[in-house]
C-alpha cells in the first residue's frame, strides 16, 4: 500500500490555502497547514512532511527564511521545499533558488497545472516506509 | 764574423798597395829633376824645416805641377852647386847670372827669370846717400862674388877708395852694417829689399850691376827643360794673374818710399782709430735714430693711448649720464666717490649733494642690517682671499629718497680689489624696482585672493557633494520604496486572482461537484475575465518595471524554433477556435543567445494580435536570420490591417485602434507598447507593414547576440556557444 504523502503547505491567506488545500486532497495528498512561517518551522520540523510547500510573502519572517531554517535542520534538510511566489522583482527567482528552495511556483496557480508542478518536486521514492 | 774582418782588411790592403802603385805609376811617368838649393833668400833657400823655398822654387814648383815633374832639391852652396851642375849630379841650378864665361859652361833659357841687381844699403847713421858718400867708406859685401868685383871696379872707376868688409853672407853683411862693423852693406836688391828694414838699414839710391836671372842646366843637357821653363815665362809674363806675378808680389814685399816702421805704425794706428771713430760714429747715430724712432713710436703710442682712454672715459660718460640705472662707486669706508646723474630720478639728490654721503646713510632702516651684513661679507670674503679679486651680488633693498619716501632698489653690486692690493673698492648699479615690487605684491594680494577663493569653493563643493550625497540616499531609498511598492503590488493584485482564478477553475472541472450548463457559461465568464485581468496586472507591473529600469532579463541559448513552437501551441487552440489557419515556416535552426522568456512574451502578443484582428484566412510565423546578425520573426496575418495614418500610435500605451472592437476583442492595449519596449531592451526592434482591409506583418528584429551594454565578456560567451552550438549541430 502506497503510504500517503504528506504535503506541509504554510501559506497565511485563507482563500489560497483553501485553495491549495482542496486540489491537493482531491488529488490524495494529506495536506497540513501552519498559518504562519513559525508554525511553519515548527511544525516541519516537527511532522517531517514529505514537501513543504512555502509562500513567500508570509507577515513576520518571510518565507525564504523560513526555507532557510527548516534546511537548516537536521530534520528539515532533506524536505523538498517548493515556494509560490508572485515573482514580481528583479532576482526573485535567483533569491527563491538561493534560499534553498527546491522549486516554485508562480502565483496565482493554474489549477488544472497546480498538482503536477507540485509533484515534479516530490522524490519518486519513499514506497514502503521502512520496509 | 772574423773571415768577414779579415777579408776587409786584406782587401783595403790590396787597394792600399795598387794605390800607390798607380801613384808610383803615375810618379814613374813624372820627370825627376833633381836641382840645386843653396841660400841667397828670397831668391832660393832652404828653410828651417828643410824645404826648399823662394821665388825660383816656388815658380819652379808652379811648373813642375803642370809639366808632372818631380823636383828633388840638392842643397849646397854656390860653387859646389855649380860644380855639381857640371857633374850633372843636379840637372837644374836656379838663379844662375847670365855672362858670357858662364854661357861657355852652362846652358840658359831665353826669358830671364828675374832681374836684379845690386844695391848699398847704409843704417841712416852712416849717412850714405848717394854714390859719393861711399868714399873712405867700410862696405861690406859677400866675399868672392861678382858684386865684389864690379863694385871695386866701380869704386876704382871712380877714384874712391873704400874698404871692402867680407862677408860670408849676405846676412853678415847686413849684420856688419847694423853692427857697424862696415858703413854699408852691398846685397841684391830682392834680398835687400826683403831685409833692410829688419836690420835697420835705408835703402841707398847706389844701385849697380844689373844681372839677369835664370835657370842653367849643364851645357847640352836638358835643354827640353830650359825650354819648358821658356814657355812657362813667356806665358805667365803677359798675364797679370799668373803665378809668376803673384810668387813675385809675395817675395818682393813693398816698393816704395821707406817710411820708418813707426810712422806707418802711426799711420796704421791712426787710420784704425779713424775707421773705428767712423764706425763709432755711424754706429752711435745709427742707436739715435733707432732710439729716437721707438721714441716718437712710443710718443705716438702714449698718445693714442690718451686718445683712447679719452675717447673711452668719453663713452662712459655719456652711458653714465644717460643710462637710466644709477651708477656708483665707494671706497673701502663706503662712502661715495661717484654717483651718475640719474641719481636724482631715482633718489631725488642730485649728485654733488649725495656726494658726501656714506652709502648706509640712504638706507631705509629696514633694509639697513640686512644689506650692510652683505656688504660686509663680501668685503671681508675679498680681503681674507688672496686669490678672489672680485665678486659680485645683486640685492635688492629700500632707500630713503630725499623727500623722506622709502623706495625699493635693485643694485648689483661689484666688489673689487684694488691695485694696491688691500682696499676693496665698490662699484654698483642701481635701478628702481618699485614698480615690479608693487606688481610683486599685487600678485601676492592676487595669490591669496585666489587661495581665499579656491578655498571657499572647496567648501561650496564639498557641501554640494554631501547634499548630492543626500540626494543619492534619498533617490536610492525612493528606488527602494518604488521595488517594494511594485513587489507589494504584485503580491496584493495577484492573491485574490489566486482565489478566483484556482475556485472557479476547480468548480469549472466538476472537482467541487456537479455544475449545471448555466452556472458553466457564467463561471467561464468569470474565469475569463480573472485570466485578463491577470494578464492586464502583468502587462502593468511589466510596463512600471521597465519604467522603473528593474526589468531583469535573463541570457540563454535558445533555439527559436522550439520557441515558436510553443507559442504555437498555446495559440493554436485560439485560432482554431476562429477557424483560421495557424501555419510556421522555418526553414533553418536559427539560434538566438536572449532571454526566451520576453520572446515568447512578445510573440504571443503578436501573434494573439493577429488572431484577434483576423476573422478569416491565416495567421503564420516566419523566422530567418538576415545577413548581418540578427534575426526577423514575422507575424503575418490576413485581418483587418491597420491604417497608415494609424500604424504611429500603435505602439503608444492604452491606444486601440478601432475602439469597437476592444469591446469584441479584449485587449489592455498595453501588449504592443510592451513589446515595443522589451523588444528595444533586448536590443531590437518592432516594425509593421499593413495594408487596411488586407492584412498585416508585424516584424521582430533581434540582434542574434543580446548584449547587456557592460558586459563585453557576453559576447564572448556569446560566441563560443553559437560556434558550439552550431558544431554539436542543434
Amino acid at each position: 500500500m502506497k503510504k500517503t504523502k504528506r504535503i506541509l503547505i504554510v501559506e497565511d491567506n485563507e482563500n489560497n490555502m483553501y485553495l491549495m488545500k482542496f486540489i491537493l486532497e482531491r488529488s490524495g495528498y494529506e495536506v497540513i497547514g501552519a498559518r504562519n512561517a513559525m508554525d511553519g518551522i515548527k511544525m516541519a520540523i516537527e511532522i517531517v512532511p514529505d514537501m513543504v510547500i512555502m509562500d513567500i510573502q508570509l507577515p513576520g519572517i518571510d518565507g525564504l527564511e523560513a526555507t532557510k531554517r527548516i534546511k537548516s535542520t537536521e530534520k528539515g534538510k532533506n524536505i523538498p521545499v517548493v515556494a509560490v511566489t508572485s515573482y514580481a522583482m528583479t532576482g526573485d527567482r535567483e533569491r527563491v533558488l538561493s534560499a534553498g528552495c527546491d522549486g516554485y511556483i508562480v502565483k496565482p496557480i493554474n489549477p488544472e497545472t497546480f498538482v503536477a508542478e507540485v509533484e515534479k518536486h516530490l522524490p519518486k521514492s519513499h514506497q514502503g516506509g521502512d520496509l | 764574423m772574423r773571415k768577414r774582418f779579415y777579408i776587409k782588411v786584406v782587401l783595403f790592403f790590396l787597394i792600399f798597395l795598387i794605390t800607390t802603385f798607380a801613384f808610383g805609376a803615375n810618379n814613374s811617368q813624372s820627370r825627376v829633376i833633381r836641382v840645386g838649393v843653396y841660400q841667397n833668400k828670397p831668391k832660393i833657400f832652404m828653410d828651417e824645416n828643410g824645404n826648399a823655398s823662394g821665388i825660383f822654387v816656388e815658380l819652379l814648383e808652379s811648373i813642375a805641377k803642370e809639366e808632372n815633374w818631380t823636383i828633388e832639391y840638392v842643397s849646397c852652396d854656390w860653387s859646389e852647386c855649380l860644380n855639381t851642375l857640371s857633374d850633372g849630379k843636379i840637372q837644374l841650378m836656379p838663379d844662375v847670372a847670365f855672362s858670357e864665361e858662364r854661357a861657355e859652361k852652362y846652358d840658359f833659357h831665353e826669358k830671364p827669370v828675374l832681374e836684379s841687381w845690386s844695391r848699398v844699403y847704409a843704417p841712416a847713421e852712416s849717412k850714405i846717400i848717394d854714390l859719393n858718400d861711399l868714399n873712405g867708406k867700410r862696405i861690406a859685401v859677400l866675399s868672392e862674388s861678382i858684386q865684389e868685383e864690379i863694385f871695386s871696379q866701380l869704386m876704382s872707376g871712380f877714384g874712391y877708395e873704400v874698404t871692402l868688409v867680407p862677408a860670408n853672407s849676405l846676412t853678415q853683411a847686413f849684420e856688419l852694417a847694423r853692427d857697424g862693423s862696415a858703413d854699408a852693406a852691398i846685397a841684391n836688391h830682392l834680398f835687400g829689399k826683403y831685409y833692410y828694414q829688419e836690420y835697420g838699414l835705408l835703402k841707398t839710391t847706389i844701385d849697380f850691376n844689373p844681372v839677369k836671372l835664370y835657370f842653367a842646366t849643364a851645357k847640352n843637357s836638358n835643354l827640353e827643360i830650359l825650354q819648358t821653363i821658356d814657355k812657362y815665362l813667356d806665358r805667365w809674363k803677359s798675364q797679370s794673374d799668373s803665378p809668376y806675378y803673384s810668387t813675385l808680389g809675395r817675395w818682393e814685399g813693398d816698393e816704395g818710399f821707406s817710411i820708418p816702421s813707426y810712422v806707418s805704425w802711426i799711420f796704421w794706428v791712426l787710420t784704425g782709430v779713424l775707421l773705428l771713430t767712423i764706425v763709432v760714429i755711424f754706429l752711435l747715430r745709427y742707436q739715435v735714430k733707432i732710439k729716437t724712432m721707438r721714441l716718437e713710436k712710443s710718443v705716438n703710442e702714449k698718445n693714442n693711448a690718451l686718445e683712447e682712454l679719452r675717447k673711452s672715459e668719453e663713452k662712459y660718460r655719456f652711458i653714465s649720464e644717460h643710462v637710466s640705472d644709477v651708477i656708483w662707486m665707494t671706497d673701502s669706508n663706503l662712502n661715495y666717490t661717484y654717483v651718475s646723474p640719474s641719481l636724482k630720478d631715482l633718489l631725488g639728490y642730485t649728485p654733488e649733494e649725495f656726494i658726501s654721503f656714506s652709502f648706509d646713510d640712504v638706507l631705509s632702516p629696514r633694509s639697513k642690517k640686512y644689506v650692510m651684513s652683505i656688504i660686509q661679507e663680501e668685503m671681508k670674503s675679498i680681503e681674507t682671499n688672496e686669490n678672489k679679486h672680485e665678486s659680485r651680488r645683486i640685492i635688492e633693498f629700500e632707500q630713503k629718497r630725499k623727500d623722506g619716501f622709502s623706495i625699493w632698489v635693485e643694485s648689483t653690486i661689484v666688489f673689487l680689489r684694488d691695485k694696491d692690493g688691500n682696499t676693496v673698492s665698490i662699484l654698483g648699479i642701481s635701478r628702481d624696482i618699485s614698480k615690479r615690487k608693487q606688481a610683486e605684491e599685487e600678485s601676492i594680494k592676487q595669490r591669496v585672493k585666489l587661495e581665499k577663493i579656491v578655498r571657499e569653493r572647496t567648501a561650496e563643493l564639498r557641501m554640494k557633494n554631501e547634499e548630492l550625497g543626500k540626494s543619492n540616499l534619498r533617490l536610492k531609498e525612493i528606488d527602494r520604496l518604488k521595488s517594494v511598492f511594485l513587489a507589494n503590488m504584485s503580491h496584493e493584485l495577484r492573491t485574490p486572482l489566486n482565489s478566483i482564478i484556482g475556485f472557479t477553475g476547480i468548480i469549472l472541472h466538476g472537482i467541487s461537484g456537479e455544475i449545471k450548463p448555466e452556472q458553466k457559461k457564467q463561471l467561464t465568464m468569470v474565469k475569463n475575465s480573472a485570466n485578463h485581468l491577470l494578464e492586464l496586472i502583468n502587462d502593468v507591473l511589466d510596463v512600471s518595471k521597465i519604467e522603473a529600469g528593474r526589468v531583469d532579463f535573463s541570457q540563454e541559448n535558445i533555439n527559436l524554433i522550439d520557441v515558436v513552437k510553443e507559442v504555437l501551441e498555446t495559440a493554436s487552440y485560439m485560432a482554431d477556435k476562429k477557424g483560421l489557419k495557424f501555419e510556421k515556416e522555418i526553414h533553418d535552426d536559427i539560434n538566438i543567445y536572449s532571454d526566451r522568456r520576453r520572446i515568447k512574451q512578445i510573440l504571443m502578443n503578436l501573434v494573439s494580435n493577429a488572431i484577434k484582428f483576423t476573422d478569416q484566412g491565416m495567421v503564420k510565423i516566419t523566422a530567418m536570420q538576415t545577413h548581418d546578425d540578427s534575426v526577423e520573426i514575422a507575424v503575418i496575418d490576413t485581418g483587418i490591417g491597420i491604417k497608415k495614418e494609424d500604424i504611429k500610435m500603435l505602439f503608444k500605451p492604452f491606444q486601440q485602434i478601432d475602439m469597437s472592437r476592444t469591446k469584441k476583442h479584449e485587449g489592455t492595449g498595453l501588449g504592443l507598447h510592451l513589446s515595443k519596449k522589451l523588444a528595444n531592451l533586448l536590443g531590437g526592434d518592432i516594425s509593421i507593414e499593413s495594408e487596411h482591409g488586407k492584412g498585416s506583418k508585424f516584424i521582430l528584429r533581434l540582434p542574434l547576440k543580446y548584449a547587456k551594454k557592460q558586459n563585453d565578456e557576453v559576447d564572448k560567451d556569446t560566441e563560443t556557444n553559437n560556434n558550439d552550438e552550431k558544431k554539436e549541430g542543434k
